[in-house]
């Protein structure tokens, strides 16, 4: 009997080839092709966790978003708009129909394209580009999101039931409706207007206050300032500080941001890493109040299970066994699977009788 | 005048997918959305691949996703369709990790949160065990091999990619490929075997 070369054997292996004939009367052959199974079987059974794909999603956006303006991507609007059309048409499921009447008004604009969605019909007047997802959430029915990258697209919301949401979401804003008639138009990645023709929306720009239009009333944003705003401009200082390993600036440029724009989208970011710093730095009475302002001020976070989970410990090494439970348990829901077995274990020492 | 709605289909109907390889040209046009798509569809297996290559799921593992499809993004007309959209991301993500690894420091910032997570008490010993033992000595095997015979391991044994096609996405011959999976192999085996003598 001839045994192929370990190269062969395990290329064999590799390739799924049938070598039991000879794996029969080789033992050396058979325990190596065993060795080889047990160790492929144990490596696709590592852990691993794909982490916040929504959080992820959006920075990424985001980060295209800049990279294309920098100017460093060269296309032509026409391809753009064909393959926008086509991109939004197949993945958000939705039917395209054209009509060749002038536009009039915004309101009386006749569509080149419509579509619906299961709570609402959307009037893609001027080659918008947009998607549209329907996503779960605890505590709600039914969230359905319009992502609107370019163009105009007016809106009627049938009335949304109890536990419900409708959203169109831009790079820069988020705009909320109740059921009502709408337009959106959004300009160069940045949200330019919103008018409402019937019912109520809220209209929440990043790092602005939220905005509530009722029937007949529009919104358009404030000058922007050039460049980065500030509260952007802090975080990528105290991120950068905190890359480069210097701790106090990076904590410096966080808390700065916090403290003037406590409700920018990026505090909630600035709040955890703090908590994060101070854990590290065994600071553990700033950690505690800086997971708690965390928990406390952004209840539904993607971030907020881990929290809990961080405050808990701490409670925990300062014997408070009852809060520790239920910051645990809290824990215990994240779809992170290190930070749920952490919850877990956090569980079984608070049950723990000594 | 108001607008007239001419549904073509059902509401609630599934959606037309693109290919992959659509979206990576619609990415090359400047197509956020395609972005977003593409991400959707593979970001866990990303997310999986680098979690494998970098020995647990870190912060870093986070940033290796982003950068590899912003890699994507702006080098979608490179794609030149000589392996899968897939293989393809794979293979920027391990020119990723290796770039990544480079940096003690670095990656000493990227374990922070793992090195909070430390705190565990004795796990409770059940029939399983056993079974988590060697996923445990694979997983240490696995972080202690080099670079790329660790890729090529995690690329064919575990994300199954063809050997063939493992070796297009990563530049080397089909040999070559084959010799790193077999060195891979022969370290594992080693390994697992210096673990279990007493």
């Amino acid at each position: 009997m001839t045994c192929p070369t370990p190269e062969a054997l395990s290329r064999a292996f590799s390739e799924g080839a049938d070598l039991s004939a000879h794996l029969a009367g080789c033992d050396a052959c058979r325990a190596a092709w065993s060795d080889y199974t047990r160790l492929r079987d144990a490596a696709r059974q590592l852990p691993w966790s794909a982490g916040d794909a929504v959080t992820g999603e959006a920075r990424l956006i985001e980060a295209a978003l800049v990279e294309r303006k920098a100017g460093r991507r060269a296309r032509t609007l026409q391809t753009r708009a064909a393959i926008g059309l086509a991109i939004a048409a197949s993945v958000a499921a939705f039917f395209l129909t054209s009509r060749s009447e002038p536009a009039t008004s915004a309101t009386e604009r006749a569509p080149v394209a419509t579509a619906a969605t299961k709570r609402a019909t959307v009037r893609d007047a001027q080659a918008a580009r947009f998607a549209h997802v329907t996503r779960t959430a605890p505590g709600v029915a039914h969230d359905e999101v319009i992502t609107l990258d370019e163009g105009t697209i007016a809106l009627d919301v049938a009335k949304l039931e109890v536990g419900e949401r409708f959203r169109v979401v831009t790079a820069d804003a988020e705009v909320e409706v109740r059921g009502t008639s709408f337009e959106v138009v959004v300009d160069h990645d940045h949200l330019a207007r919103v008018a409402v023709i019937s019912g109520r929306v809220v209209v929440r720009p990043r790092g602005a206050d939220e905005v509530v239009l009722g029937p007949g009333e529009s919104w358009t944003p404030p000058v922007r300032p050039t460049g980065l705003a500030s509260s952007e401009r802090l975080f990528q200082q105290g991120w950068d500080a905190l890359r480069a390993g210097d701790l106090a600036t990076g904590e410096t440029h966080l808390a700065a941001l916090v403290a003037q724009d406590p409700h920018d989208a990026l505090a909630e970011d600035a709040r955890y890493w703090r908590a994060v710093i101070a854990q590290r730095a065994h600071r553990t009475d700033d950690a505690r109040t800086l997971w708690r302002a965390l928990l406390a001020t952004h209840p539904g976070s993607a971030r907020a299970p881990e929290a809990s989970v961080m405050l808990g410990w701490l409670e925990l090494e300062r014997g408070d066994k009852e809060t520790a439970a239920r910051l645990f348990a809290k824990g215990a829901t994240s779809p992170d699977a290190e930070i749920a077995a952490s919850a877990k274990t956090g569980l079984e020492r608070t049950s723990a009788k000594n | 005048m108001s607008a007239r709605i001419i549904p073509l289909r059902a509401a609630d109907a599934g959606p037309i997918e693109l290919s992959d390889d659509a979206l990576l040209a619609a990415c090359g046009e400047g197509d956020a959305t395609a972005l977003s798509l593409l991400y959707r569809r593979h970001h866990g297996s990303i997310a999986r691949f680098t979690c494998r290559l970098f020995g647990g799921r870190t912060a870093e593992v986070d940033d290796v996703v982003q950068q590899v499809f912003l890699t994507a993004w702006k080098d979608a007309e490179r794609f030149r369709g000589q392996s899968s959209v897939r293989g393809w991301l794979f293979g920027i993500t391990a020119n990723l990790a290796r770039r990544h690894q480079r940096s003690e420091r670095r990656r000493d910032f990227a374990f922070w949160k793992l090195k909070l997570f430390t705190r565990t008490t004795t796990e409770p010993i059940d029939d399983d065990v056993v079974r988590r033992q060697l996923i445990g000595k694979v997983g240490v095997a696995l972080e202690a091999l080099p670079h790329d015979l660790r890729v090529a391991y995690v690329m064919c044994e575990i994300e199954e990619v063809a050997g063939i096609e493992a070796a297009r996405i990563l530049g080397v011959r089909p040999g070559t490929l084959w010799r790193r999976l077999h060195d891979a192999r022969k370290r594992l085996r080693v390994a697992l075997e210096e673990r279990s003598t007493p």
